[in-house]
C-alpha cells in the first residue's frame, strides 16, 4: 500500500515535471519564435500600431507696418474631404453638400464617383459653411485644419503685400518676395500613442520644425489709406486707366506707402484679373516728362554751367532742333533759368541740355540710379530704358532734356527726387524694417543705405529753391501749394506712345507731380503719377492737386505744425511787448502773420485773461512755450503775471473757469 | 609545553568564551535582520519610486501633448481676436463710422492747435 503511494506521488511528480517542462519548452520556443524568427517582422508591426506619422503645419508668419498694425496674418480654419466609399447616400449628399458649398452638384459626383479614397471638397472654408455640412451628418465627410491667410485692411496695400495660394505659398508681393522666412519648416515627426489612439508626446523629429517668421514694413497704414483713398477718386473722376503714387522718406529711403490704381483685394484675389495685381510703381515703365527735368537743372548746376538768372531764349514756343520742331505749351521768349523750371519750358530745357552735354548728361542720368534697378526688397521691379550714350541721336538730348525718350519706374523717379531733397544721397529704397523669427528675436534689421553721393549739398539746395518756384504762384505746380508750408515739386505731362502708331499718342498722356514737404526740412516724398487722364491732361491741374490732398493730410496724420511766415515789422517788437501786455485779451483775434516767437528777444508776459482755451494755445504755439492748462473756460489768472519779463525756461500756467461760473 | 598550558587555559575559559560569543551573536543576528530589513524597505521603497516614477512619465506623455494642443487652441483664438481686433480698426471703417453714424467731420485750418511740446 505504502509503496503503491509512493510510486502514485512519483509519478504525478514526473507528470507535474514534464507539463512543466513542456510548458516552458512551449514558451521558449513561442519565444524564440517571436522574439528571433519573427522578430522584425512583429518589430514593424507594433511600431506602426504604437507610432502615429504627424505632419504639421507651420504658421506663416506675420506681417506688421511700422507702427506694429497686422497686414497679413494666418488663422487656422478647416478644409473639407470626402472619402467617397465611406458615403451610405451619394445622391443625397451631392445634393446637399452642392447647396452649401455653392458649386455644381455633377461637378462634384464626377470626383466623388471616381476610385479614390481621399477627395478635397473645398478647402479652406468659412466657419458657418463648416457648421451647415457638419448638421448634414453624412458619413465620410471629414475636416481638416489649415491655415488660412487673411488681410484685415482688405485691398489696403495690397499690391504690396501681394497674397499666398492654397498651399500657403507666397504668389505676389512681399509675400513671394520674403516666402522663405514668411513659411517656415514643415514638420514631420513621430509620435507615440496607446491602445486607444491618444498621442503621447514625443520630440523626435521636432528639431526640424519651426515656424514662420514676421515682418515688420516701413509702410505706415495711415499714410497708405490717405494715399488709396485720394488715388481711387481722382482715378475715377479723371477717368484715367491707371495710377500710381509713392510716398517715401527722402532721408532713409524708407518707403511711407505705394498705392496703384486698380486695386485689388488679396484676400479675394482670384476673383480679379491678373493684371490688377502688378504693382505698377515698380514693374511699368514710363516716359518721366518734365517730372525729369530737377535731374537736368542739377546736372547743369553741379557742373557749374548755368546760374539762376541765366537767361535762355524759348524761341516763343516753336524750336526747330535737329530737324525736330520742340514745342511749349505757352509762347515764351527770354527765360531766366529759374523761369524755365517755374515754367516748364521744354525749349529751355533743350537749351541747357544742349549746354551741358550729352555725355555729362548721361553720366548724372546713371547716377541718379535711372536704367538700373533700385534693389527693392519686391518682386518683379524693372530698371526702365536709358539707352548707351553712343547710341544717342542728334535730338535725343533734347528730348531727355525734358523727360522724353526715356523710360523710368515710378520708384527710380522719386528716389532720384529723394536725393535732391535730402542734400545730394541717392538712397536705396526698402520696404522691410524688420524680420523677427518664431521666438521673438529680431533676426534681421534694414538700416538706410546711401547708394551715392549724386551732387553736393549746395547744389541739392539750389534745385530745390527752383522746385520751390514751380509751386509758387504762377508756376506750373501752384495747385499743390499748401498753405502754412514750403513745398518744392515739378510737375509733368509726357506724352505717350501709340503702340499701334508707333509715335507719340496726341490723346494719351501720363501726368505726374513730384515732391517733397516740407521744403527746408523735407520729411516726405510724394510721387504722383496717373495714366491716362481724360480732359485736361496737365501734370499741374491733375497731379499736383492730388500731391497737395495727400501731402496736407499727412502732414495733419504726422502732426507736423505748419511755419508761419514770418512778417518782419519794426513795430513788431514794440506791439508785442507793449501794446499787449497789461490790457485784458477779451476781444483777442489771432493774426497770422503775427510774429509771436520770442527767441533772442527780451519782452514781458502777455495778458491771457479772458481768453478761451484754443486761444491761449495758439499764443503758446507761436511763442513755442509750453503752457500748463488749467480748468476750463476763459483765462481768468496766470502765472506769471503779465508784464513779467520773459525767461525761457520758466514754467507757465493759465488758469480757466467756465463764463458762467 | 607551552602548547598544553594554552589547552588548559583555553578550556578554562570556554564558559566565558561561549556567553561573549553568544551575546555576539544575538546582536548580529539583529544586524542582520535589520539589514534585511532595510534592503527590503529600500527595495520596496525604490520599486515604488521606480513605479511612480513611470507612471508620472505615462502620465506626462498624456499630458504634455494635452496641454500642446490646448496651447495651440488658445494661440489660434488669440490670433483671431487680433484679427478680428486689425479688422475692427480698419481705417475703412472707422472712416466711414466717423463721418456716416457720427457726423464727424475733418477740423479745418485753424481749428487744430499744435501744443509746442519743448523740444
Amino acid at each position: 500500500m505504502g509503496i503503491k503511494r509512493i510510486k502514485w506521488l512519483r509519478f504525478r511528480i514526473i507528470l507535474i515535471c514534464i507539463v512543466f517542462f513542456s510548458s516552458f519548452l512551449a514558451i521558449f520556443v513561442k519565444g524564440y519564435q517571436l522574439q528571433v524568427l519573427k522578430r522584425d517582422e512583429l518589430y514593424k508591426r507594433a511600431y506602426m500600431q504604437q507610432r502615429r506619422n504627424i505632419t504639421q503645419q507651420p504658421r506663416r508668419g506675420n506681417i506688421y507696418d511700422r507702427r506694429g498694425e497686422i497686414l497679413a496674418t494666418s488663422v487656422d480654419v478647416k478644409s473639407i474631404y470626402a472619402q467617397p466609399n465611406r458615403i451610405n447616400n451619394l445622391n443625397y449628399a451631392l445634393v446637399n453638400l452642392a447647396r452649401v458649398l455653392d458649386t455644381d452638384p455633377h461637378k462634384l459626383e464626377k470626383s466623388m464617383v471616381s476610385n479614390k479614397s481621399f477627395v478635397w471638397l473645398k478647402r479652406k472654408v468659412f466657419p458657418d459653411q463648416v457648421e451647415k455640412i457638419r448638421k448634414l451628418e453624412i458619413k465620410g465627410i471629414e475636416f481638416v485644419l489649415e491655415p488660412r491667410r487673411f488681410y484685415p485692411n482688405r485691398e489696403l496695400a495690397g499690391h504690396l503685400l501681394g497674397f499666398s495660394g492654397l498651399d500657403s505659398r507666397g504668389l505676389e508681393g512681399i509675400e513671394l518676395f520674403y516666402d522663405d522666412y514668411l513659411k517656415g519648416k514643415i514638420g514631420r515627426f513621430v509620435v507615440g500613442r496607446d491602445g486607444v489612439g491618444r498621442n503621447l508626446f514625443t520630440e523626435k523629429g521636432k528639431d526640424s520644425f519651426f515656424d514662420g517668421g514676421d515682418l515688420v514694413l516701413t509702410l505706415d497704414k495711415g499714410i497708405q489709406y490717405i494715399v488709396e483713398k485720394r488715388l481711387k477718386k481722382l482715378v475715377q473722376k479723371t477717368r484715367a486707366k491707371g495710377g500710381t503714387v509713392i510716398v517715401m522718406e527722402p532721408q532713409t529711403g524708407a518707403i511711407l506707402a505705394i498705392a496703384n490704381q486698380p486695386d485689388f483685394n488679396p484676400n479675394t484675389f482670384w476673383s480679379y484679373r491678373p493684371s490688377n495685381f502688378r504693382n505698377r510703381a515698380v514693374t511699368d515703365t514710363f516716359e518721366p516728362g518734365s517730372t525729369f527735368k530737377p535731374i537736368l537743372f542739377a546736372a547743369a548746376m553741379e557742373e557749374g554751367i548755368v546760374k539762376e538768372n541765366d537767361l535762355f531764349f524759348c524761341e516763343n514756343g516753336q524750336y526747330e532742333y535737329h530737324n525736330k520742331v520742340i514745342h511749349d505749351v505757352k509762347k515764351y521768349g527770354w527765360l531766366s533759368f529759374k523761369d524755365v523750371a517755374k515754367f516748364s519750358s521744354n525749349i529751355g530745357a533743350t537749351k541747357i541740355g544742349e549746354k551741358l552735354g550729352k555725355d555729362s548728361y548721361y553720366i548724372y542720368i546713371k547716377n541718379f540710379g535711372f536704367g538700373n534697378k533700385t534693389g527693392i526688397d519686391l518682386p518683379g521691379e524693372r530698371s526702365g530704358q536709358v539707352r548707351s550714350v553712343r547710341s544717342w541721336s542728334n535730338v535725343a538730348l533734347g528730348t531727355a532734356s525734358f523727360g522724353q525718350g526715356i523710360t523710368v519706374t515710378a520708384l527710380q523717379l522719386v528716389c532720384a527726387v529723394s536725393a535732391v531733397a535730402n542734400g545730394g544721397n541717392l538712397m536705396k529704397p526698402y520696404l522691410v524694417k524688420e524680420m523677427v523669427d518664431h521666438k521673438g528675436q529680431i533676426t534681421g534689421r534694414m538700416y538706410p543705405e546711401v547708394v551715392r553721393r549724386v551732387i553736393s549739398e549746395k547744389t541739392a539746395s539750389r534745385v530745390v529753391s527752383l522746385m520751390e518756384e514751380v509751386v509758387k504762384k504762377g508756376g506750373t505746380g501752384s495747385k499743390a501749394a499748401i498753405s502754412g508750408y514750403r513745398v518744392a515739386g515739378k510737375t509733368g505731362t509726357a506724352q505717350k506712345v501709340d503702340t499701334a502708331t508707333r509715335k507719340y499718342s496726341k490723346d494719351k498722356y501720363v501726368s505726374s507731380f513730384v515732391g517733397f514737404v516740407p521744403a527746408d526740412e523735407p520729411r516726405f516724398s510724394i510721387l504722383v503719377v496717373i495714366d491716362e487722364p481724360k480732359g485736361v491732361p496737365y501734370g499741374g491741374t491733375v497731379a499736383a492737386p492730388l500731391f497737395k490732398e495727400i501731402a496736407s493730410e499727412i502732414l495733419y496724420y504726422l502732426g507736423i505744425p505748419p511755419k508761419v511766415e514770418i512778417v518782419k515789422k519794426e513795430s513788431d517788437h514794440k506791439l508785442y511787448a507793449g501794446s499787449k501786455v497789461g490790457r485784458p485779451l477779451t476781444d483777442f483775434v489771432f493774426e497770422e502773420d503775427q510774429d509771436w516767437n520770442l527767441e533772442g528777444r527780451e519782452t514781458l508776459f502777455p495778458n491771457f485773461s479772458g481768453m478761451t482755451i484754443r486761444q491761449v494755445l495758439k499764443v503758446a504755439e507761436r511763442m513755442k512755450i509750453v503752457i500748463e492748462i488749467v480748468g476750463s473756460g476763459r483765462a481768468v489768472d496766470q502765472k506769471p503775471k503779465p508784464g513779467t519779463i520773459f525767461e525761457a525756461g520758466r514754467k507757465f500756467q493759465v488758469k480757466f473757469q467756465p463764463s458762467s461760473a | 609545553m607551552d602548547k598544553q598550558k594554552l589547552k588548559k587555559k583555553s578550556i578554562q575559559s570556554f564558559p566565558v568564551t561561549f556567553e561573549v560569543n553568544k551575546r555576539k551573536t544575538g546582536a548580529k543576528k539583529g544586524r542582520i535582520a535589520f539589514i534585511t530589513i532595510l534592503s527590503i524597505l529600500m527595495v520596496f521603497s525604490g520599486s515604488l519610486l521606480y513605479v511612480w516614477s513611470r507612471l508620472r512619465a505615462v502620465n506626462l506623455d498624456y499630458e504634455i501633448p494635452r496641454q500642446i494642443q490646448l496651447q495651440r487652441k488658445l494661440m489660434q483664438l488669440n490670433t483671431r481676436l487680433r484679427l478680428e481686433a486689425a479688422t475692427l480698426k480698419s481705417h475703412e471703417r472707422i472712416e466711414s463710422i466717423a463721418k456716416g453714424d457720427l457726423g464727424m467731420v475733418v477740423p479745418k485750418r485753424g481749428q487744430t492747435v499744435v501744443i509746442y511740446n519743448g523740444n
